[in-house]
């Protein structure tokens, strides 16, 4: 289960595909309408985290036997960028796995962008606000905003196949939202310890802040002073530890999907 | 078909793909439709002649989310419908993927902004395209490096990932500025491509393909 696209064919009702269609892609249109930076530098920027967030994607983590996840992003792409450029540069990669890689289906692209993109962005930029900017706050916006975030969107497609596909609720939604709240778990938990590192190395790169600014600048110059991590902080850090050393060393060596890409990108 | 699929641009490949993939992922799920649809599928396998290799690493991981997303209906007892579904959905992917490889990556952006994709999204679209490469370097020199020092195992921890996010920002920069030194911009790259009449055989072959399965 490589994160939770949901693929051409699979959905039965094209009412249900045609609404969700709608109000992901009518989300997309809103963002780039309302606070996406179109000056060439913004582009730039957003493009350019779209690409990490594309070679992350790439990294899969074994769930269970049979089903593996991948990281999604959302989570650190809102912290990094706000939520508009958030969404429109995760449009952007699943719009680029739908056409070149057969990751995601042409036909339901909103709804992937609903679950993957729209939903879990809200739930992170609203959690960012709500908990404030200081380091800890921002890295548990991250932890919760991943989780939640994973966890809403996979709810959203377990929602979706039972509407459009007439899946039986009770079974969708206990193999959809347990594996993906797992996947989600591990997640938060790279994102929370990805945003503290970003903080301590480059904080210019993310916070609240950080949606009103086009591109970082002078990044070596940036870099906070180390040591400020509280105890309360060492103790939050080793119990992620223990999640992520558990999960994180199973990620894939071969990126599958980044090397088919590329390999497009040398073609012709 | 065959010259077809080679001339025409990547506007009207894409549009022809989408209309294609639209017909067959809407078939009804019949046997008669799944028929259809897996006899259309090889048509345009054939015609577009991927690498099957390709086709088969990135096929496989599709054929297994398909099936995790019946996973529920297999296990309530809708054994029958569930398999014309998934086998629907498994021959829309072989037919996307097999319209995908005769694209070239840089086209995507081009054409998506033919097609009527709003600028800014073909603009950041193209960018991410571009840095994918300075990315993929920058992650194997962090990898590289992360040998070097004794560590062990595949894994990719937080601190790798914070520290070729703020790489990618560096090296972006340049490379961002360095394209716009040249005259390059985003919106330039996304804004070539034009939709031709020439497409048009290949966007009505595509129709076809699709109306097929609807027909059966």
């Amino acid at each position: 289960m490589p994160g939770m696209h949901l693929a051409d064919g699979v959905l039965t009702e094209p009412a249900v595909v045609l609404a969700l269609d709608a109000v992901g892609l009518g989300a997309v249109a809103l963002a780039l309408r309302r606070g996406f930076d179109r000056s060439a530098r913004g582009l730039a920027w957003t493009g350019t985290l779209a690409a990490f967030v594309l070679a992350v994607q790439a990294l899969n983590v074994p769930l269970v036997p049979g089903a593996s996840a991948h990281a999604i992003g959302t989570a650190l792409l809102v912290l990094c960028l706000g939520p508009a450029r958030a969404v429109v540069a995760l449009t952007a990669v699943l719009l680029v796995q739908a056409l070149l890689l057969g990751d995601g289906g042409l036909t339901v692209l909103g709804l992937n962008v609903l679950d993957m993109a729209v939903l879990p962005a809200l739930v992170t930029w609203g959690l960012a606000r709500a908990l404030g900017a200081s380091r800890d706050r921002l890295a548990w916006a991250g932890f919760l905003g991943a989780w939640l975030g994973t966890t809403l969107g996979a709810a959203g497609l377990a929602t979706a196949l039972v509407l459009g596909a007439g899946a039986p609720a009770r079974l969708t939604f206990a193999w959809l939202v347990g594996a993906q709240s797992l996947a989600g778990l591990a997640e938060g938990v790279l994102t929370a310890l990805a945003v503290r590192e970003l903080v301590r190395r480059a904080p210019r790169l993310v916070g609240l802040g950080a949606a009103r600014r086009d591109a970082p600048e002078a990044l070596d110059a940036q870099s906070a002073a180390p040591g400020a991590v509280t105890h309360r902080g060492l103790g939050w850090l080793a119990a992620v530890l223990v999640v992520t050393v558990l999960l994180v060393p199973l990620a894939s060596t071969s990126p599958d999907a980044l090397e088919i890409v590329l390999h497009h990108l040398r073609a012709r | 078909m065959i010259v077809s699929a080679r001339r025409a641009g990547p506007a009207g490949k894409l549009l022809a793909g989408a209309v294609l993939v639209v017909g067959l992922a809407t078939a009804p799920a019949s046997p008669r439709a799944l028929t259809a649809n897996a006899l259309v599928s090889m048509a345009v396998v054939i015609a577009t002649r991927p690498k099957l290799g390709v086709l088969a690493r990135r096929g496989l991981p599709a054929l297994g989310v398909i099936l995790a997303l019946l996973l529920p209906s297999l296990l309530a007892g809708e054994r029958a419908r569930a398999l014309l579904v998934g086998g629907r959905a498994l021959t829309a992917t072989l037919a996307a993927l097999a319209v995908a490889s005769t694209l070239a990556a840089h086209e995507v952006p081009g054409a998506l902004g033919a097609l009527g994709v709003p600028g800014a999204l073909a603009s950041v679209t193209a960018t991410m395209l571009r840095q994918l490469g300075a990315v993929r370097d920058e992650g194997r020199r962090l990898a590289l490096a992360r040998e070097l020092r004794g560590a062990r195992g595949a894994g990719f921890g937080a601190g790798t990932v914070a520290a070729l996010l703020v790489r990618t920002a560096e090296r972006a920069e340049r490379v961002e500025l360095a394209a716009r030194l040249r005259g390059s911009t985003p919106r330039g790259e996304a804004g070539r491509a034009r939709l031709r009449a020439a497409d048009a055989l290949l966007v009505l072959a595509g129709a076809a393909g699709g109306a097929l399965a609807h027909l059966a």
